[in-house]
């Protein structure tokens, strides 16, 4: 791969179309040298060339800076699609079906919670349930969980887990109403019935930070963010439901493409015209696991807000703003050669940065951009970006999500054991809570891309704009 | 028939495994945990079919959790039966039946009988679900990425696991 990759500039390298046999468009990497160096070593570039053979894609095949090794497409690998003669797939929306990151922010000080700190991250510990397969005390219905599928975080506040205020800080305030559970398979729907308000595990957490370093001040103060002020930030997607709505459809798409005369280098890939009966059905079910896991973040952030209340009164968690990281959406954008076309946007492990001035923004943000949440990896800082209109035009509105791994899994438990981690973290001042100690050392810091980098090629690029810094005081880990 | 001493071999023994380097039993390699960037990968080697499905169940149990399971807690029989497009597709579904039965049942599954039609990649097996404790696990999907299954000459599987 290397030979056929070119650099542009100091952040963006091109992949030339004679990478791969097929490729429709060439590819976009955004990177500096390191995080390039690191891509190599991996099977990235590669999943980037085959995504840009897939027929009906425009412009590149891009990838940000959080790059690395997925299932399909890349982790950070954006792609969007023509509708009439493009194709929509699971591959690159992931099995963690809108995943995504919220955050919220406080008037609390720092030097206010020091004291109680650890008590309320053992509150939030026992009050969140976390770990892959947890489930809550109290099953859903079945005709509960329809109308959370179809409602999303709409369900939730209706019944009570939060302001009507709160919806206007989700992406599409707070449901996917294009959303049909009846294409959700009853295997998902048994999955996701006692997972609903739980966190989930691998490399899903909750927060406690402290506002480090505001970047850009009007726009800091129009989120609410303040320098030395509490926020909570929530990692967390789809859980069992949307792992299988993903693998039902993978299995589905690759029964029927050769109906479609389309053939993908990675069965991973597979996909069919996003218009078409399996591609409908398909959007169907990954609109209804999204609204699942709008509906999860909104149960947790109520019971976030539970345990606040008891350690401060009267003091609100007010909702900044709900990014998802794993979705595919049908989006207007300007293109070269028309007006403005309609596409389907796959971005997986990257996060829809909307500009100033979009029409989709709630009114408090239109000035500043879209609020973009990017979590470090556990003890490194997370970081509030903001849209911008180079974005908008150049990457279909995308962005990182986060630090991205350069470390295995297996390898991070070798190196080091998840208690030595935790004490290490500890000495820095930050605790946490986890239910496996394997999860611990997998996720330590040393596992994931220097985030700061990350952030960096992004604001270099253009494609995202640095607002606000946030350190980590304790993290809760499935 | 699988025998008693199979069930013991791969469900008893799962704790005395080393995690950390490779699996098997007894120092015999049937399967082992590869290097993923961001989740984990098992390869299986075995010299009948049905191995690779039974070896492959041992390293997912193994890697979903670090909980012992006693065979006395038995809940009930159960029986699976897949078909898929070919055999890498078909190990696959076997994995993601084991998830579904984890996450759902709160169970892991014992067979007593397994036959794999190596033509039609089919799978038959029953046997009974034994209850876990309920502490979660790790795995949430055995995926497509990177899959191979191999039959010659020996049988040969590897599959990334979503973490």
């Amino acid at each position: 791969m290397e030979e056929f990759l070119f650099r542009i500039d100091e952040v963006r390298w091109r992949l030339s179309m004679e990478a791969m046999a097929g490729m429709k468009v060439p590819g976009l990497i955004y990177a500096d040298t390191e995080i390039m160096e690191q891509a190599l070593r991996d099977n990235a570039l590669v999943q980037v060339a085959n995504v840009a053979c897939l027929p009906g894609i425009r412009n590149f095949s891009f990838a940000m800076p959080d790059i690395h090794q997925g299932y399909g497409f890349p982790i950070g690998g954006v792609a969007a699609f023509d509708l009439q003669e493009g194709v929509i797939s699971p591959g690159g929306v992931g099995y963690d079906i809108c995943c995504g990151v919220r955050l919220l922010v406080s008037d609390i000080e720092k030097e206010q919670i020091t004291p109680v700190l650890d008590s309320l991250a053992s509150s939030i510990y026992s009050r969140v349930p976390s770990g892959v397969g947890s489930k809550v005390s109290a099953k859903l219905s079945q005709k509960e969980l329809q109308r959370v599928l179809e409602s999303g975080a709409v369900w939730a506040v209706e019944k009570g887990m939060g302001d009507v205020g709160d919806l206007d800080f989700i992406e599409n305030r707070g449901c996917y109403e294009q959303a049909d559970p009846a294409s959700v398979s009853d295997r998902a729907k048994k999955r996701g019935l006692a997972q609903l308000g739980t966190l989930g595990s691998g490399n899903h957490f909750l927060e406690v930070q402290v506002v480090d370093r505001i970047f850009e001040r009007s726009s800091a103060a129009v989120m609410g963010l303040r320098e030395g002020a509490i926020t909570v930030m929530v990692h967390c997607g789809s859980r069992g439901l949307g792992h299988q709505v993903c693998d039902d459809y993978i299995r589905i798409m690759a029964r029927s493409m050769d109906h479609y005369g389309i053939r993908v280098p990675d069965r991973q890939l597979c996909s069919v015209p996003v218009l078409s009966r399996e591609g409908k059905d398909y959007m169907g079910a990954m609109y209804s696991a999204a609204n699942f896991a709008l509906a999860n973040r909104q149960i947790i952030t109520c019971r976030l807000r539970e345990v606040f209340s008891r350690f401060f009164p009267g003091r609100d968690l007010k909702l900044l703003y709900d990014v998802s990281h794993n979705m595919a959406q049908v989006e207007e954008h300007s293109f070269e050669t028309s007006s403005s076309s309609r596409v389907c946007v796959h971005r997986k492990g990257a996060t829809r940065a909307l500009p100033p001035g979009h029409p989709l923004l709630p009114e408090v943000y239109r000035e500043t951009g879209q609020p973009v949440l990017v979590p470090g990896s556990m003890g490194t800082a997370s970081y509030v970006l903001a849209g911008t209109a180079r974005g908008g035009k150049e990457c279909f509105a995308s962005t990182c999500h986060g630090a991205g791994r350069i470390m295995s899994r297996h390898f991070a438990r070798k190196e080091t054991d998840g208690n030595r981690v935790r004490q290490e973290l500890k000495q820095r001042g930050i605790i946490v809570k986890a239910e496996s100690l394997s999860t611990v050392s997998e996720e330590k810091p040393s596992a994931y891309k220097d985030v700061e980098r990350v952030i960096e090629v992004v604001e270099k690029a253009g494609i995202g704009k640095k607002i606000a810094r946030l350190r980590p005081l304790a993290v809760i880990k499935g | 028939m699988l025998n008693d001493s199979w069930r013991n071999k791969i469900y008893n023994q799962i704790c005395q495994i080393d995690k950390a380097t490779n699996g098997g039993v007894d120092g015999k390699l049937s399967w082992k945990e590869i290097e993923h960037t961001a989740d984990t990968g098992i390869e299986v080697i075995a010299d009948r079919i049905e191995d690779i499905f039974l070896e492959s169940a041992q390293a997912f149990y193994a890697l979903m959790s670090n909980s012992s399971y006693s065979l006395n807690a038995r809940k009930k029989d159960h029986a699976i039966s897949l078909v898929g497009m070919d055999l890498g597709d078909l190990a696959v579904q076997w994995l993601n039946e084991l998830v579904y039965l984890w996450e759902t049942e709160n169970s892991i599954f014992v067979p007593n009988q397994m036959e794999v039609d190596f033509q039609k990649a089919s799978l038959n097996t029953f046997g009974f679900l034994v209850e876990v404790p309920d502490s979660g696990g790790r795995i949430k999907a055995a995926t497509y990425g990177g899959l191979v299954m191999e039959t010659d000459p020996v049988f040969f599987l590897r599959v990334f696991l979503d973490v």
